[in-house]
């Protein structure tokens, strides 16, 4: 993972906690701002401006199988969470954003050689194998989510197949989570030092899963003593999924994810 | 029952269990300790999942 120490075209010289500072500052001026709505959408605004930049730069590397395997991921999404809870304006917005989210994420995976994308690389057996072994994987997170009643809020659920729209956020908060911001922070992190690899993976798993957690949450919440409960969750769910994202690939951390939502939904019919 | 927590200690430190048998006893014991708790519906039991369930969690990583 040898990067040119300007991978964003800039220096920076005071190391990876000035970086981290910074990032935590921004973080906050968007959670700060998104007041009005929802953070999330605000955040993913911001990332999708972004995502635009970094394909522009690097339009000359893109390929098509990339752009179209990015429209599917974003088409699949958009068409489970059909049947979900609250589709509206702000839907199509944050879904229209995810094949954008998603190359840009594999310019930068492909940058930083942090992991894979199987169904990129054309292996379609590794890419179903990884999904079924994060849901194999998941079962304990997803067991321990139902438990602390999570489906509770899920009265949308009153068929048995909706259950299946967890595909839906399994692939949009992967993309923008993990392959985007992950890759993302760590490139930027790297940018700082780049003698310290795995300092600048550290923080960039740890800030991209807190930013993840957050993100589920209004923000009048977040000031809240709900804000301090998804720190911990950001813990418990975000972090094991960066780092199966790193040591595996995108497809493990798409079943996990997918498994941990399809279980709650589940429990949410059964109530 | 001292020597038979030291002994359990070594083996797990010296790694003489493979990582992935580990997971996969302790993801077995997750579901096999949820499955009693569903069917007896004993609040220990629910809270021995989320534990077992955290502990594997914390094993993943």
């Amino acid at each position: 993972m040898d990067l040119p120490p300007s991978s964003f075209g800039f220096s920076w010289k005071h190391g990876i906690l000035g970086m981290v500072v910074i990032i935590g500052g921004v973080m906050f001026l968007i959670f700060l701002a998104g007041v009005a709505i929802y953070p999330l959408l605000l955040l993913i605004g911001i990332l999708f401006i972004l995502a635009f930049r970094i394909i522009w730069h690097a339009r000359d590397r893109l390929n098509v199988r990339v752009v179209i395997i990015g429209i599917s991921a974003g088409t699949v999404a958009g068409l489970a969470s059909w049947a979900g809870p609250g589709f509206n304006s702000y839907t199509i917005f944050y879904l229209a954003t995810i094949p954008f989210l998603f190359v840009a994420g594999a310019l930068l995976l492909d940058q930083s050689a942090l992991s894979h994308i199987r169904i990129i690389e054309g292996e379609w057996r590794a890419s179903l194998y990884g999904f079924a072994v994060g849901i194999v994987l998941s079962v304990p997170a997803a067991l321990l989510n139902t438990l602390m009643g999570a489906g509770q809020i899920d009265v949308w659920v009153d068929a048995w197949w909706k259950p299946f729209v967890a595909i839906s956020p399994a692939i949009t908060e992967e993309i923008w989570a993990r392959l985007f911001l992950t890759t993302f922070l760590y490139l930027l992190l790297r940018t700082a030092e780049p003698e310290r690899p795995k300092q600048a993976l550290g923080a960039a798993i740890i800030i991209a899963a807190i930013i993840h957690s957050l993100t589920h949450l209004p923000t009048a919440a977040l000031l809240g003593p709900a804000g301090l409960s998804y720190l911990v969750v950001a813990f418990l769910y975000g972090v094991p999924m960066a780092l199966l994202f790193v040591k595996r690939d995108l497809e493990h951390v798409v079943g996990y994810h997918f498994f941990i939502d399809f279980l709650r939904f589940i429990s949410a019919f059964g109530l | 029952m001292e020597r038979a927590m030291q002994r359990l200690l070594t083996i797990l430190l010296k790694e003489q269990i493979p990582y992935s048998w580990l997971l996969f006893v302790l993801w077995a014991a997750v579901i096999s300790v949820w499955a009693v708790a569903s069917i007896s519906g004993n609040s220990a039991a629910f809270a021995a999942t989320a534990i077992l369930s955290i502990l594997f969690i914390g094993l993943l990583v």
